[in-house]
């Protein structure tokens, strides 16, 4: 559950990146269409408040909000270091993430 | 629409005051700072370094009750007659017990405080070898080494800059958001340093505000003492009502004997649901003898310095008072220390306390690095007094960022070097940290060219050596320690091989820049010109500047602090 708060927190991270024009233009060197960009930041956003709310289930509300920040701090710097040398892998991480994260918090 | 303009003229001025101070409260004390972060980020495993630094002692921790019978036993034998006993029970991070007494008449000038730790499985104090091990960099952090007060004045004034660097730089900070994911360390020079600096610092920004502000929550009676001293006669009183744990109950001077502590603890341990963290015996022997018993840290995240307590009666054990539920505002103040200790945190977050506070030690070092690469820039040729406070920076930039790491391998190594045995060997560890980052900061000044390239890998190599050594000198090295699941000693091992990596890329990252600057340009331009793009909901004010091309020289990231002579910047930066 620890790590299906983690694989949407990195998951809400790349989807709110990905939502940005900036970003989206280096990966794909096309503007950002107005019909991703809404869907994307509304994942990100989404994604992290599923992380904040796995991190309580784990640990209580404030213990896991703790941890939360201690998630989101660790998630955004691995993205960004990860983005910085292989911003595609690490965008199709984030993709793995928000997929792996359902099956984790099952687990 | 004029005023318009004039409101964004005003936040401007704004930005740029804030710009101003966030420079120099950024580098007055930036170095101390630095130096404050790294020990302050190791000593959140100061249990775990200290047991690294006693490999001869090994032990597995027993239950609270059985640890408090032992020690009670021990006590009794030992420091009868003493004024008060603290008993810290053995945990997972601390499998002693540990064992504190104020004795009767101590000698002239001294405190007369006794330590003492047994070993769980057979009673018996244990004496590994003199080190100060984590508590070194636990008392550092807050106390730089200097006498008391002044070392607690100058650490709470440091922090107090950093708190108003913090808030200045999210003032001048202006695309939070829009740059929350730019890193881009291919453009080199300011624009690297910045970016890296804002990456660390914003990520990190939750954590960086907490623990500046907590910090000096924590010295509140000694920064703010007006409101105590308006409502309470002495502070004695005051700290008797807020840490009523820690109270000190009159002795009757009729000797009577001291109940079981243990069935105590029991009650407690059951009651609370939870560990018991420390016990005090006030008058032990005496017929005012009390049992104060507290509340493991461990047990809540309010729990730091203020956490629930218990008073027994020290002779009948009857229940004198306690409190379970603190009250709101204790339990504010609670929260507010208690997340700066990090004694809640279980190993995962106390994980990420690492290295969320390794990012601040970066942020600062980054901080530190930017303000050079700034000024170059500006800087015009031929001004005396600008290379001076140029060269000046930069060497204490590098005798501190590389010098305090060397420093902190220094005092490991020289743990494993030193007989065992050797009288007063903790003072020489101390002597070897300072000796190192001074020695670091000489060089920085001598070889002014080469200084970071070999600053930083002296460091690494340093770091490298740490488990080397320890291999050599205990049977714990990462051979054994790690397919035995000795997770201390692995660790740390891990830790100081995993730092110099990072040290040791940083040195080929200096070096490189230093040997090669020619090549930087060709390099850096084959990046793709990020800034150049226009970019939505972006200020066009801000945007002119930024749209310019790179001017013909942009270095690579680490050359703006390696090679000063053959760097030409790119323009001024969109951000301050």
């Amino acid at each position: 559950m620890t790590l299906a708060a983690f694989c949407l927190a990195y998951a809400g991270f790349s989807a709110l990146c990905l939502g940005m024009d900036r970003h989206y233009e280096d990966l794909f060197d096309r503007a950002l269409p107005r019909r991703h960009r809404v869907p994307l930041r509304v994942f990100g956003w989404a994604a992290l408040a599923l992380s904040l709310c796995a991190s309580a289930a784990v640990w209580g509300w404030s213990y896991g909000t703790v941890e939360w920040i201690g998630i989101l701090s660790i998630a955004g710097l691995l993205l960004i270091w990860f983005l910085t040398f292989r911003p595609r892998a690490a965008l199709t991480a984030g993709g793995l993430c928000a997929l792996a994260a359902p099956v984790l918090a099952v687990l | 629409m004029k005023a318009g303009k004039a409101k964004a003229q005003g936040e401007e001025g704004l930005r740029q005051s804030m710009s101003w101070l966030h420079t120099w409260a950024g580098l007055i004390f930036g170095w101390v700072l630095y130096a404050m972060f790294l020990t302050g980020t190791l000593a959140f495993f100061r249990p775990e370094i200290t047991a690294w630094m006693q490999p001869e002692i090994q032990a597995r921790p027993i239950p609270s009750v059985q640890a408090v019978d032992l020690a009670q036993r021990y006590l009794n034998e030992h420091a009868p007659d003493a004024k008060r006993w603290f008993i810290t029970p053995p945990s997972n991070r601390e499998p002693l017990i540990q064992m504190l007494y104020q004795v009767a008449k101590p000698k002239p000038g001294e405190r007369g405080f006794v330590r003492v730790k047994l070993d769980p499985a057979s009673g018996q104090a244990v004496t590994g070898r003199e080190t100060r091990g984590g508590d070194f960099f636990y008392r550092f952090h807050f106390e730089l080494e200097t006498a008391f007060p002044w070392g607690r004045w100058l650490a709470s004034i440091a922090g107090m800059f950093m708190l108003v660097a913090i808030i200045s730089g999210i003032i001048t900070h202006k695309k939070i958001f829009t740059d929350f994911f730019t890193f881009r360390p291919k453009k080199g020079g300011q624009r690297a340093w910045m970016d890296g600096h804002n990456v660390l610092s914003v990520l990190g920004l939750p954590f960086h505000l907490m623990i500046t502000f907590s910090g000096l929550v924590l010295f509140m009676v000694m920064l703010m003492p007006a409101g105590i001293q308006a409502v309470y006669e002495n502070p004695r009183q005051y700290t008797d009502e807020v840490f009523k744990s820690f109270k000190v109950t009159p002795p009757l001077n009729q000797p009577a004997p001291t109940v079981p502590i243990a069935p105590l603890v029991a009650q407690a341990e059951q009651h609370w649901h939870g560990r018991v963290g420390r016990v005090t015996v006030n008058n032990p022997g005496d017929a005012g003898a009390t049992v104060t018993l507290v509340r493991d840290a461990a047990d809540g995240v309010s729990y730091g310095r203020l956490a629930p307590y218990m008073r027994f009666n020290g002779v009948t054990g009857e229940w004198q008072e306690g409190e379970d539920e603190l009250s709101a505002t204790v339990q504010t103040a609670g929260v507010v220390t208690g997340l700066h200790l990090g004694l809640f945190a279980e190993p995962l977050l106390r994980w990420f306390y690492f290295l969320v506070s390794m990012a601040g030690t970066g942020m600062v070092g980054t901080g530190l690095v930017l303000w050079i690469a700034k000024r170059r820039q500006k800087a015009r040729p031929g001004d005396a007094r600008e290379a001076f406070s140029l060269r000046l920076v930069d060497g204490l930039n590098a005798g501190t960022i590389a010098g305090v790491v060397f420093g902190v391998a220094a005092f490991f190594l020289v743990n494993r070097l030193l007989p065992a045995d050797m009288p007063g060997r903790q003072v020489w560890e101390v002597r070897a940290f300072f000796s190192a980052w001074g020695l670091s900061l000489v060089y920085a000044f001598l070889f002014p060219r080469r200084k970071w390239q070999d600053l930083l890998a002296v460091a690494a190599v340093a770091l490298a050596l740490v488990p080397v050594v320890n291999a050599f000198t205990t049977t714990r090295h990462l051979g054994l320690s790690l397919p035995a699941g000795d997770w201390v000693m692995a660790g740390f091992d891990l830790t100081c091989l995993a730092g110099a990596a990072l040290f040791g890329w940083m040195a080929r990252k200096a070096a490189r820049a230093r040997k090669a600057p020619a090549k930087a340009p060709a390099r850096a331009r084959a990046g793709k010109p990020v800034a150049g793009k226009p970019v939505a909901g972006q200020p066009v004010a801000a945007k002119s500047v930024a749209a310019k091309p790179a001017s013909s020289h942009v270095a690579d990231a680490s050359t703006a602090q390696a090679a000063p002579s053959h760097v030409v910047y790119e323009p001024r930066g969109d951000t301050p």
